[in-house]
């Protein structure tokens, strides 16, 4: 009893204390109106992805031969019923527009979050171990770097094929190298501070110093660098898509979507302009908010 | 204010015991003998001042009693015996279980000591997390009242400030309640007032040396102020060049300091109120650690050396040798050398 006493009255002072700092993050954060905005237009992609069955109007998959080409509903003989008209099979373009979203905000952030956690784990060991597991990391992500991604990810794709999860593999391979070295060169910077030295005079051991004392100082850079990594993703998938490596029709996805409307640029602008408009919003939000979370993070930038 | 326990154990042993301890370092330009062979003996419950000019070797020394010496440093040789068991053959993991539960050290930066990101409550309360594994709510409250005790007014909302929120002399407040957290039988000082306000310092001193006497803890105060070793050391031992020159109790080592680098150091106190032309310093520098001189370490910038006129001085190194009651010193005006004359020998050799 009483132990259980003591354990609700430390998740309780736990879960004040978070709310707090959460507070104070948050409040730094939404202090300029373009990390708002920027804030907003994430959460309406993620919420559309997320709800994408409820949110559009059709089916993105039925066509309708006899409605193929429809301009969107302000324009001619745009109808109502397909407010961002439809495509070359008739197909509905605001639905796929919103399907799309799903495809390129989940790919996108499992992509990155998976790149990131290993990106920065080999950081971490390369940053603290001996020279030989560092070196051989490093040289690692120089060759990850210096390879132009079109060309490694075209001949990937050549060799296992396209899909979803290979994708995911091909872009999550390609992404974590820049996690690598930023955590690796602030392991090293923060390793020759004093409080590193300091807790280890006063009998922290070697794990968590790297857990507890170094990973939190570096996860605001992390942070800033998926945000721009997520941004990067979205844009690598859809260029992917764009060429035909990626998702395949008729999955609908805004790479893919660009593809057929690069046809008919002259006389259905609609099939390009809105996934591209949608990449466009997508990926300057996420990198508006990357920039507004660096500044928000960083505790010495707090008064 | 010595526990009667402590004090039969005593007069068993010292606390800490260094004997020839050499920690080089292994650069490219050479091998850095930081640490050439030093001798220390720690009592418990004593403050013992560790002082000498940047470069000497004092921090190096602090460093290699913990055992954080990162690459190229490497402790070559000697022996640190801590309360009985020799420190340097321990395993890493003893060692980190010795450090900050027995041994503790502070530095000299304080804000920077801390880590910028947690508050500073949550950094004394890991003291009592990893070494003790006490909960974390229960190691805040004792962080709330080390803070108090450590002389920080309104602890339960200060203990939620970072770091950067805090003055330096508040920081170092923080760091000593750090420090003394889990009662250790040692503290290390590396220099603990030198980044501070002079006003701010002798309340840091004072808690310092408040805190150990009323924990029994010894304190093994590292400065390059003289003044600081005045005020709280109960001995002395003056360094240079990875070498200690001279120990004694603090009253010898000012009443009759025998080392002409000590009586160097005690003349270049600048005197409040007495305007001279030019301050008295000790000509020349610290020698590079990497060629040593052959002879005494001290010789080339020897006053004493040159007045006398002493051939040796230069050829060979003198021994650290018992002059008086526990005053130890390491030069030729003090030691007779093959039916050599000894000029000060006798007398204490304060007039020289």
């Amino acid at each position: 009893m009483r132990k259980q006493l003591e354990m609700t009255s430390n998740t309780a002072d736990d879960l004040s204390k978070e709310v707090s700092w959460i507070r104070m993050v948050a409040s730094e954060f939404v202090r300029s109106k373009v990390n708002v905005v920027a804030l907003g237009l994430f959460i309406i992609s993620v919420l559309t992805a997320l709800f994408a069955p409820t949110v559009a109007p059709h089916d993105p998959l039925s066509q309708d031969l006899m409605k193929r080409l429809l301009p969107p509903a302000w324009i001619g003989e745009g109808t109502g019923e397909h407010i961002l008209g439809t495509d070359t099979v008739g197909r509905d373009v605001l639905s796929r527009v919103v399907f799309g979203a799903r495809i390129s905000m989940g790919i996108g952030l499992t992509s990155a979050t998976i790149a990131g956690i290993f990106g920065v784990l080999m950081g971490l060991i390369s940053g603290f171990f001996g020279r030989g597991i560092s070196d051989l990391i490093m040289r690692i992500t120089d060759a990850q770097l210096s390879f132009p991604f079109i060309i490694v990810a075209i001949t990937i794709a050549a060799v296992v094929g396209s899909g979803l999860w290979k994708l995911i593999i091909i872009l999550t391979l390609w992404g974590w190298a820049p996690f690598a070295r930023v955590a690796r060169s602030s392991v090293l910077s923060l390793k020759e501070r004093e409080f590193i030295l300091a807790s280890r005079a006063l009998g922290a051991h070697e794990l968590r110093i790297m857990f507890f004392h170094i990973l939190p100082n570096i996860l605001s850079a992390v942070v800033v660098i998926w945000t721009f990594t997520l941004a990067q993703m979205i844009l690598a998938e859809s260029t992917l898509s764009f060429l035909g490596f990626g998702i395949q029709p008729p999955t609908p996805s805004w790479g893919e979507m660009l593809t057929t409307g690069r046809q008919y640029i002259s006389s259905a602008w609609w099939l390009s302009i809105f996934p591209g408009v949608s990449i466009m919003l997508t990926v300057l939000a996420v990198n508006l908010l990357g920039d507004g979370l660096r500044d928000a993070l960083d505790p010495n930038l707090r008064v | 204010m010595t526990q009667t326990g402590s004090s039969d154990h005593t007069a068993l042993q010292p606390l800490l015991q260094v004997k020839d301890l050499r920690t080089h370092f292994f650069t490219r330009d050479g091998v850095v003998q930081a640490v050439d062979g030093v001798d220390l003996t720690i009592q418990h419950n004593e403050i013992i001042g560790l002082v000498g000019e940047s470069g000497c070797g004092k921090s190096v020394t602090a460093l290699s009693i913990m055992r954080l010496l990162d690459h190229p440093g490497r402790i070559v040789s000697g022996e640190v015996t801590f309360d009985g068991t020799s420190i340097l053959d321990l395993s890493e993991r003893e060692m980190v279980d010795l450090r900050g539960s027995r041994i503790s050290m502070i530095f000299q930066q304080p804000q920077s000591s801390l880590n910028p990101i947690f508050s500073v409550g949550e950094q004394i309360a890991e003291m009592f997390q990893i070494h003790q594994g006490m909960h974390k709510a229960a190691a805040l409250d004792k962080a709330i009242s080390l803070l108090c005790e450590v002389g920080i007014p309104d602890a339960s909302t200060r203990a939620k400030s970072y770091p950067h929120q805090m003055s330096g002399g508040q920081a170092q407040r923080v760091m000593i309640a750090i420090a003394l957290a889990l009662n250790p039988e040692l503290l290390i000082a590396d220099e603990p007032t030198t980044a501070l306000d002079v006003t701010v310092q002798a309340q840091i001193l004072d808690l310092i040396r408040d805190l150990s006497r009323r924990i029994n803890t010894a304190v093994l105060l590292i400065t390059h102020e003289l003044g600081v070793i005045a005020e709280m050391a109960d001995r002395v031992a003056v360094m240079y060049a990875g070498r200690i020159l001279e120990t004694a109790h603090t009253k010898d080592l000012f009443a009759k300091s025998s080392h002409p680098y000590t009586q160097g150091l005690i003349n270049s106190i600048p005197v409040l109120g007495k305007v001279e032309k030019r301050l008295n310093v000790i000509p020349g520098s610290v020698p590079n650690l990497v060629e040593l001189p052959d002879g005494c370490r001290f010789a080339p910038r020897c006053q004493a050396r040159r007045e006398y006129d002493l051939e040796i001085c230069n050829e060979q190194e003198p021994d650290l040798v018992l002059i008086g009651n526990g005053h130890k010193v390491r030069c030729w005006l003090h030691q007779s050398s093959e039916g050599r004359q000894v000029p000060l020998a006798t007398d204490g050799g304060n007039e020289s």
